[in-house]
């Protein structure tokens, strides 16, 4: 089917648009707070073409230490801490986020075993108290979740019977290994909820006005493309998503699957890998505020100074590298374009240091926006297991993998493309022999592929 | 005499220092207990950190320290109460209170759980060990060595399950470690009760000390941008007279790159990255952790293998054999790394160049952090160290407890095939 995947990056009050079909890619922006005025762009853009998708990198819109909103913060954990220490997150940006610390007995092992029953009289209490306070969000952090979140389904039932005006972020659903991370992601996902609504509603609004036919999609951190409803409940993936898009961008625009990847900006290189399409990710990178999240998001290092000293860096890793390099200008021009000066410089200085086999991409619109149009359905998860034998690791193993498989169809792959990018079972240190943790990352081709 | 203490400020050094003594597999995801320490130094204010001979011979202590899964404490972390119970449960068997805390051992988290045991008991904190790195089974120790009774065991869970063991120290670590399993994943333990006096042929001193130095190391290179670590405060060894450092800075400000880490890996969320100057800093780093700790490199590259090793499994440890191949840039060399919860030998090429109970650490070129199996991808730029073991690690009996057959390989030590 003919038609065009429009990728569009929110940031600052304006939007920069690309269009791409086929092998053709045209470019806009304009301010972004003028919804007719940003649909008329969009429009223009397509210059009749129908427009397949649009994907959004709305990152920049959901910066928590500025649209956050005030949030309870709830740990469940089989004991309470003596004089409450461990309590507090240290990182500011969350201590500003969190009005109402709190921890409620229950919680489960790593395997799903319970270790103490949930207290849903003091849950209760403190949702109460928090819901008097003025806050509106809870974020439920239960220890073990990923091994059995009942704990946390059950607190969010009573909840939400009990004051259904209490919006609920549950663990859980955020993922990731170790309280302490996680329950800063969740207090994120959390006090973001507002926020998303009104970023999702619009951009869905605005996808609609190109076409009945026209499907809206949103950059996730970790590169791939979520759904408006999944943004909606779980706004923390959209996080750090420009990097991510413009890894991806720059390999598309590349013509390869597997690259090494030097982002030339104004202020230096950012260094990043693409593997089977996808950049890679890690979950031990500070998010905002330099708060670790426990989700996935795309590794770039960042190497500053002078053209001719980033060139020499990343050349230096490049030689060390067994895969393409590419060197893509990831600037902002004036005219909304990727015709930054500064940018294009040091990208050229950058490729001139590097082998023939290397790639010098100039993209003609942003590159985050041109990822974001190329962006896949993707998913990832990381859970604990317990497996006595080889047979029955491979067998809980592909029943995560299928589970992940079921996410990047719910995330508008096309029947029957979805992929298992990479599964890892990882032997957990000290504890029993048979005990793995299994990182699953999937992939699939969007639907609206042109 | 000043007495040395450990405050609030010295906690990211102990935690570089813990990574780096965890011999790799094992000292990965603690941050959450550093940032859980400087919790409590904050409340208690600092831990005084003595050495075994200032203190009464007569004083009681004993060694705390956690067994089990540091993945697990991050997902279920103290409640602060565990040394309280721990320390309740011994002074009503010996009839009297503890009066100082050791370490199991100053690596991994048990680096930071002795310190916070000390400063909620309110004790002083001996500064020795009874490994000097990570060792998988609480009687892989020099204090077992010494003859050093590891019961009773006091042991507490998450969920404050507690329980003294009076048996064996073999028996003892089976029990216990079963128990770890049901109750969360995790126990604090306090065990070989004795008296300060007894602890001269029995601890390697000076373990927590050099722990701190190593990480002070670590973070100074992290943080000391196009500085050295002197001069951004860090402590190195012969800093005074160490001319190498002169040659780094002049000249290099206007062309030499500034590399940053991606991430904070000893700091604190909000922290900024760090610029570095001149030459790959991994081999100043390098450098520099080979005139503080005797460490060798084995080599340096690419990951280019990772995965469960092919070797089977021991009944006797926790956690599963892996393997990983590193290709070492400059000689072509194949390194192929055994771990099992920690890493174990090194094979060059096959022949077999490094083996417990000396350490082997990896360094990753990336991040300048210590770095380990689950952390790494294939593609990825890793330095091989190899740190020599307190010497009675290689006597006789210590390679028998400590050496690469205990972990069930049928391989002469090197130091063994050099006598």
């Amino acid at each position: 089917m003919e038609g065009a995947r429009i990728g569009v990056r929110l940031a600052a009050g304006h939007a920069r648009a690309a269009l791409v079909v086929g092998g053709e890619i045209r470019h806009a922006a304009c301010r972004s707070g003028d919804e007719p005025e940003l649909a008329r762009e969009l429009r223009d853009l397509a210059r009749g073409t129908p427009v397949r998708s649009v994907t959004w990198d709305v990152s920049a819109e959901l910066d928590p230490a500025s649209a956050g909103s005030p949030v309870a913060a709830v740990r469940v954990m089989p004991r309470l801490p003596a004089r409450g220490l461990g309590s507090a997150h240290p990182s500011p940006l969350i201590r500003a986020l969190v009005r109402r610390q709190a921890a409620v007995i229950g919680g489960h092992d790593l395997f799903g075993v319970e270790l103490a029953t949930l207290d849903i009289y003091e849950m209760l209490r403190t949702a109460a108290a928090a819901q008097a306070e003025g806050v509106s969000a809870l974020a439920l952090t239960a220890t073990g979740a990923l091994g059995c979140p009942d704990h946390e389904l059950a607190a969010a039932e009573i909840i939400r019977d009990a004051f259904p005006r209490l919006r609920v972020s549950l663990s859980h659903q955020v993922g990731g290994l170790g309280l302490l991370d996680r329950e800063a992601a969740t207090v994120i996902n959390t006090a973001l909820l507002g926020r998303a609504e009104q970023v999702v509603e619009r951009c869905v609004r605005i996808a609609r006005r190109l076409g009945a036919s026209t499907s809206a999609w949103f950059v996730a951190g970790d590169g791939g493309r979520i759904s408006a409803e999944r943004l909606r409940v779980l706004p923390v993936l959209g996080l750090w998503a420009t990097g991510a898009a413009a890894l991806t961008g720059a390999a598309r625009l590349a013509g390869v699957d597997d690259a090494v990847v030097a982002l030339a900006r104004p202020e230096g290189l950012a260094v990043g890998h693409v593997r089977d399409g996808l950049p890679h990710v890690a979950t031990d990178r500070p998010g905002p505020g330099g708060v670790r999240m426990a989700v996935p998001q795309a590794s770039l290092t960042p190497i500053h100074g002078s053209h001719a000293a980033t060139a020499s860096a990343f050349a230096l890793l490049a030689e060390h590298d067994q895969h393409t390099a590419v060197v893509a200008v990831a600037g902002t021009g004036p005219q909304g374009d990727g015709r930054d000066g500064i940018a294009t410089d040091r990208g050229r200085a950058a490729a001139a240091r590097l082998s023939s086999a290397s790639v010098l991409v100039e993209p003609t619109a942003e590159l985050a926006a041109i990822g974001a149009a190329g962006t896949e359905p993707s998913a990832w998860l990381d859970t604990v297991l317990y497996a006595e034998t080889s047979e029955v690791l491979a067998r809980k193993q592909a029943a995560v993998e299928q589970r992940a498989l079921t996410l990047v169809a719910e995330s508008g792959a096309r029947l029957g493309s979805e992929r298992v990018v990479s599964s890892r079972a990882l032997s957990l240190s000290f504890l029993r022999s048979g005990s793995y943790r299994l990182v699953v990352r999937a992939g699939g081709r969007a639907e609206d592929e042109a | 005499m000043t007495r040395s203490r450990i405050t609030v400020a010295d906690v990211p050094a102990l935690l570089a220092g813990a990574e780096f003594f965890s011999t790799s597999a094992a000292g990965e995801g603690i941050e959450f207990a550093g940032f859980w320490l400087e919790d409590i130094l904050a409340q208690t204010g600092p831990v005084e950190l003595v050495t075994a001979d200032e203190l009464d011979p007569d004083t009681f202590c004993a060694a705390v320290g956690a067994m089990g899964s540091t993945i697990a404490m991050a997902e279920l972390p103290p409640s602060g109460q565990e040394p309280v119970l721990l320390a309740r449960s011994l002074a009503e068997r010996f009839g009297g209170p503890l009066g100082a805390v050791m370490p199991l051992n100053a690596a991994s988290v048990n680096a930071l759980n002795p310190v916070a045991a000390a400063a909620l008991l309110g004790l002083p904190l001996i500064d020795c060990d009874g490994m000097g790195r990570v060792f998988p089974l609480i009687h892989q120790t020099t204090y077992e060595l010494a003859g050093l009774s590891l019961s009773p065991l006091a042991i507490v869970s998450a969920g404050h399950d507690s329980l003294l063991l009076d048996t064996g120290s073999v028996r003892a670590e089976h029990i216990a470690r079963s128990i770890a399993q049901a109750a969360g994943g995790w126990l604090l333990c306090a065990m070989y009760p004795t008296r300060a006096g007894r602890l001269g042929e029995a601890a390697i001193h000076g373990s927590v000390s050099r722990t701190l130095e190593v990480g002070r190391l670590l973070s100074g290179h992290a943080s000391a941008g196009g500085r050295t670590p002197e001069s951004a405060g860090a402590r190195t060894p012969d800093s005074a007279g160490d001319s190498s450092w002169s040659g780094l800075t002049p000249g290099q400000a206007d062309g030499d790159p500034l590399w940053f880490s991606p991430g904070p890996p000893y700091g604190h969320p909000g922290d900024d990255g760090w610029p570095w100057r001149g030459a790959p800093p991994h081999e100043r780093l390098l450098r520099d952790l080979a005139k503080a700790t005797g460490a060798t490199s084995l080599g340096g590259g690419r990951v280019v293998e990772i995965g469960p090793s092919v070797r089977q499994a021991g009944t006797v440890y926790p956690g599963n054999p892996m393997g990983m191949v590193v290709h070492d840039h400059d000689s072509g060399r194949l390194i192929r790394l055994e771990a099992h919860n920690e890493l174990v030998l090194a094979l060059a090429d096959g022949a077999l160049t490094a083996a417990v109970p000396d350490l082997l650490c990896l360094l990753d070129r990336g991040t300048l952090r210590m770095t380990g199996p689950e952390r790494l991808t294939v593609g990825d730029q890793v330095d091989v160290l190899c740190v020599p073991a307190a010497p009675v690690w290689h006597s006789g009996p210590g390679l028998g407890l400590g050496g690469p057959g205990a972990f069930g390989f049928p391989l002469r030590h090197p130091r063994q095939e050099s006598r």
